[in-house]
């Protein structure tokens, strides 16, 4: 599962983390429609993938779960941001400008030169 | 961080399936809701919900991947597969089980011998050092060399080794005290604890001043003695007890694992030559003694037998003597396993066939449920089970089985080597080493990783090789046979696995078979006089009480008589050896010839009480027998010798009255009077049943009654019921007499050709087995076969093809797996049965006989297996087969 790109895991992991930090604790259901509405289905093979993200992030203690009940009284697992992944959001987020500033220019760049 | 999280969620599997399960049935109905909302209907909002949520199970699967250990975690889901598979066909299970936990414990046990015994160092200090003193130039026979006291005095000054000599036979002691007991004892010089580097765990080793005659008498006592008889006190040591009637220091106490010269001895003595039962005008001169020596460092063994061919010269011209002398060294190792290391590998050969015979059946079995689960591995194939992880699912069913089976296999191997290591038959060199070892489980879990490897390999390549979809597009539950290009001559897989079972099991037939007929044999060789129902005893007269020759022939004399007023008793007599066990081979001379040169020929000479040819039925040829005046006090002395005897010194024997009224110079028994030969009798097996007969001289036990004699009597009836009446009256002569080492004649004679009985027992038995399985696996073949091709015979039998054709078809298949199995199996036991030449008696290693019998047995049982499948051939019935179709 990991081998698989990294890259698009890297960019959910970056996705759940920032939806997390910007809209609060959140369960699966939650998540996985937020993330469809943004990507347009191009990061989740169907919405149970976004749990195989939940359960890698929990590993690395960048996010907390715990049980509550969801708006419409149903049992549901609430994800949160940790210290340790708003630290890692941080950086990532970082790491993400920067990134994305060098490849802009790179695209700018005409081909004459 | 996360290895820790991974190793903790593959412990909490289920808790974490559970979550996962519950996480993701609210998240479908939080779908379920919202498509509800859109408007769809129930069935079609729960549908699209189940799309937009993917397949739970392989969700899980997932999961299980990234959040545990995907490879502990496929194993343990493969184990637990495995195993309810295993519950599902217990009978199956159960015979695989148990095919693999006798190959595999019977390599266990054998190994755990040739390691113990052939492979491991001795455990003595620098053990490549050590030598025994082999082989005289002038004798034959024995290959090591016996070694009198003088001569060993003469071998130490030797530079380039240290020698020690000691007693190679047990010493019976009777320690005195509340009970008295009957111990085994062993002598030695005073260095050979050094030459070997042990030391004593308590107390010490022997002073060489203890050695010389005079000195007063110590003993080592064996750890198991000090802890069942002084409870392990250190106050023993230096006490004096009261061993065979005379008192002895005990000094020190050796190490359990201490078996040198041999195995059980509770207690050493030094001054190796004055054995409690060697009269002692023997012990200097002529004590029969064997030599160990420690190579000094950076000594080659050449450069020692130079130097001891030099002090052999020159001992021999000091001495003018040219008795047999000790001119080779070989390692220590070589010499007290040596006998017995071409029957130990012949036995870890025989036990290898029969761990590839049971392979060979394990892997058919598997194959067959294989071939039944064809669907089932198709089936996963297509849910997108990688080639690789059937393959596993395939490894992990047979480790499964083999963990099983060769566990089961080692408690049976433990049970065994402690029947080998205590059992009588063969005196095995270094048996108290033997043990179910580190070393030993480490090799029997190779054994079982590569019996796993090998009978897992077989049906793996059987659902490698095919295309799996082929298989879900078929009706049936069974594979076709391959074509017949790929199948090796003819037979398949399957044939050629019984080909191998076929050839091994012959190679164990035709080995079983050579023993079989070398137990034959022996047994209709003629020892001399009939061995049945004759009982035998040793009776050990400790030297202290019976120093006197007369002490001892009165007690001898007396209790004859005794034994002879028991009722059922046929007849008792005393002797100084029994067949098989040695006994006395002295000087003598022929008076009227002057030959042989006394100190040249040595023959045996037995001393015996009058009564002794009668009790054993050893017939008279010539003459007469011994009569109750010969063996009183004061008698002329008489002598009977054997007709082996009379024809070396008198070859008119029989044709001329001689041997009868001449006489024998005898010095050991008497130095002024001659002995007259008054009878002939019958030959005489004495060095055992595979020898020849031996020259002998009889003389009445009077003049020279032996100190550790044998009691032999003939009974009524099963001869062991009498010896508490025996013991009893050995009691009322002398209440501390103890008799020991009680046989019959004929266990005797078996353990003097011990090793041939225990390889023809165990040879015997694997054969029974490898060829029980053999037919099982042919029988496999065939019938499978006539599964397999049912459709072909009924289209044969309906173009026409009549009932013999059809059985042709089977026993074609029976046959040729049969003869190409035959072909093998002669030729690899042509090449294995000449590890059985040394064992074999009368019979040589390629007995025709033997290789041509065993294999047509084999044809004629190969048919009898196949009679049901070809019966079931012939009964096919056309028409179902069409109808079927």
């Amino acid at each position: 599962m990991e081998s698989r790109s990294s890259i698009l895991q890297g960019t959910l992991d970056l996705m759940v983390l920032k939806t997390l930090d910007a809209m609060g604790p959140q369960h699966g259901y939650g998540l996985a429609r937020r993330i469809e509405q943004i990507s347009e289905d191009t990061l989740l093979v169907n919405q149970g993938t976004i749990y195989l993200c939940l359960i890698r992030l929990v590993q690395k203690r960048w996010i907390s779960a715990k049980w509550g009940v969801s708006e419409n009284n149903r049992r549901a697992k609430f994800y949160s941001l940790t210290k340790a992944g708003r630290r890692q959001l941080e950086a990532e987020t970082s790491n993400w400008e920067r990134l994305s500033g060098v490849i802009g220019r790179l695209l700018r760049l005409s081909p004459g030169i | 961080m996360r290895m820790v999280s991974r190793i903790i969620a593959f412990f909490r599997d289920r808790h974490h399936d559970r979550e996962l399960a519950e996480e993701l049935d609210g998240h479908r109905a939080m779908l379920v809701d919202s498509y509800r909302r859109r408007g769809l209907s129930d069935a079609e909002a729960d549908r699209a919900a189940r799309v937009a949520l993917g397949s739970p199970a392989q969700l899980r699967d997932a999961h299980r991947d990234v959040r545990g250990l995907p490879l502990a975690d496929a194993f343990v889901r493969d184990f637990r597969y495995a195993l309810r598979g295993c519950r599902r066909q217990p009978g199956f299970t159960a015979i695989a089980v148990l095919t693999l936990a006798i190959g595999i414990g019977a390599n266990a046990a054998v190994f755990s011998v040739v390691h113990a015994v052939l492979i491991q160092p001795l455990p003595y200090r620098d053990p490549d050092a050590l030598v025994s003193v082999t082989r005289s130039r002038t004798g034959t026979g024995n290959a090591t060399s016996w070694i009198s006291l003088r001569r060993w005095e003469a071998m130490r000054e030797a530079r380039s080794f240290d020698a020690g000599v000691y007693r190679p036979a047990p010493e019976d002691v009777i320690l005195a005290g509340r009970d008295p007991e009957a111990l085994r004892g062993a002598r030695m010089s005073a260095n050979v604890l050094d030459i070997l580097g042990v030391r004593p765990i308590v107390g010490r080793a022997f002073r060489s001043d203890e050695d010389i005659d005079g000195a007063p008498p110590v003993a080592l006592i064996s750890e198991r003695l000090w802890a069942r008889r002084f409870a392990k006190s250190r106050s023993i040591i230096g006490t004096s007890i009261t061993m065979n009637s005379a008192p002895v220091t005990i000094i020190g106490v050796l190490p359990a694992t201490f078996q040198f010269p041999l195995r059980d001895v509770d207690i050493w003595f030094p001054r190796p030559s004055a054995a409690a039962f060697l009269e002692p005008q023997y012990q200097a001169c002529c004590a029969p003694l064997l030599g160990i020596a420690r190579l000094r460092n950076g000594v080659t063994r050449e450069q020692a037998v130079a130097e001891l061919s030099v002090l052999n010269q020159r001992y021999e011209s000091d001495t003018h003597r040219i008795d047999a002398g000790p001119a080779g060294l070989t390692p220590l190792k070589d010499d007290l396993v040596g006998r017995v290391d071409t029957m130990l590998w012949m036995l870890m050969a025989a036990v290898g066939f029969v761990l590839l015979i049971a392979c060979a059946n394990v892997a058919t079995l598997l194959m067959a449920r294989a071939t039944s689960r064809t669907r089932e591995f198709a089936i996963r194939a297509a849910l997108g089970a990688a080639r690789w992880r059937v393959l596993q699912q395939l490894v992990t069913e047979s480790l499964l089985l083999t963990a099983v089976g060769g566990g089961l296999g080692l408690a049976l191997a433990s049970g065994g080597v402690h029947a080998i290591a205590t059992m009588r038959l063969v005196d095995l060199p270094r048996a108290g080493e033997i043990a179910v070892n580190g070393t030993v489980l480490l090799w029997t879990m190779g054994v079982a990783c590569a019996t796993a490897l090998l009978f897992g390999t077989f049906p793996s390549l059987q659902l490698l090789r095919r295309d799996v979809m082929d298989r879900l597009r078929q009706s049936g539950a069974g594979t076709p046979e391959s074509p017949r290009r790929h199948r090796l001559v003819g037979v398949g897989t399957r044939g050629a696995l019984a080909i191998v079972q076929v050839a091994l099991s012959l190679i164990l037939l035709i080995g079983a078979g050579l023993m079989t007929q070398t137990i034959t044999r022996l047994s209709r060789v003629d020892l001399g006089f009939p061995s049945a129902g004759l009982l035998t005893m040793r009776v050990p007269l400790p030297v202290a009480t019976y120093t006197s020759v007369d002490t001892r022939a009165t007690f001898f004399e007396q209790l004859v008589q005794r034994i002879n007023g028991l009722p059922g008793v046929r007849g008792a007599t005393v002797v100084r050896a029994m067949p098989t066990t040695g006994g006395l081979a002295t000087n003598f001379q022929i008076d009227s010839q002057r030959i042989p040169d006394p100190g040249h020929v040595q023959q045996w000479v037995q001393t015996v009480t009058p009564g002794y040819f009668e009790a054993i039925r050893l017939p008279l040829k010539r003459g007469r027998t011994f009569d109750p005046r010969d063996n009183s006090r004061g008698a002329p002395p008489v002598a009977i010798v054997n007709e082996r005897f009379a024809r070396k010194y008198w070859p008119t024997y029989p044709s001329r009255n001689a041997p009868l009224g001449e006489r024998l110079f005898i010095p050991v028994i008497a130095t002024k009077s001659l002995f007259e030969i008054v009878g002939v009798v019958a030959d005489v097996r004495h060095s055992g049943l595979t020898k020849e007969p031996d020259p002998q001289i009889y003389v009445p036990d009077r003049l020279y009654p032996a100190q550790n004699a044998f009691l032999a009597l003939r009974t009524d009836g099963n001869p062991l019921r009498t010896i508490e009446a025996i013991r009893a009256e050995v009691r009322a002569l002398d209440p501390n007499q103890p008799v020991t080492d009680i046989n019959t004649m004929d266990d005797l004679l078996e353990r003097s050709t011990g090793q041939q009985h225990l390889t023809a027992r165990v040879l015997g038995a694997f054969a029974a087995i490898a060829l029980a399985l053999a037919l099982i696996g042919l029988y496999g073949v065939l019938s499978y076969s006539v599964t397999q091709r049912t459709q072909e015979i009924g289209i044969r039998r309906v173009l026409g093809a009549g009932c013999r054709d059809v059985i042709w078809i089977v026993l074609g298949l029976s046959l040729r797996v049969t003869l190409v199995g035959i072909t093998l199996g002669t030729a690899g036991a042509y090449a294995w049965t000449r590890l059985l030449k040394s064992l074999l008696f009368d019979v040589s290693a390629t007995d025709g006989v033997t290789f041509v019998g065993a294999p047509a047995a084999f044809v004629f049982v190969s048919l009898l297996a196949s009679l049901a499948p070809v019966w079931r051939a012939s009964r096919v019935d056309p028409s179902v087969i069409l109808r079927s179709e």
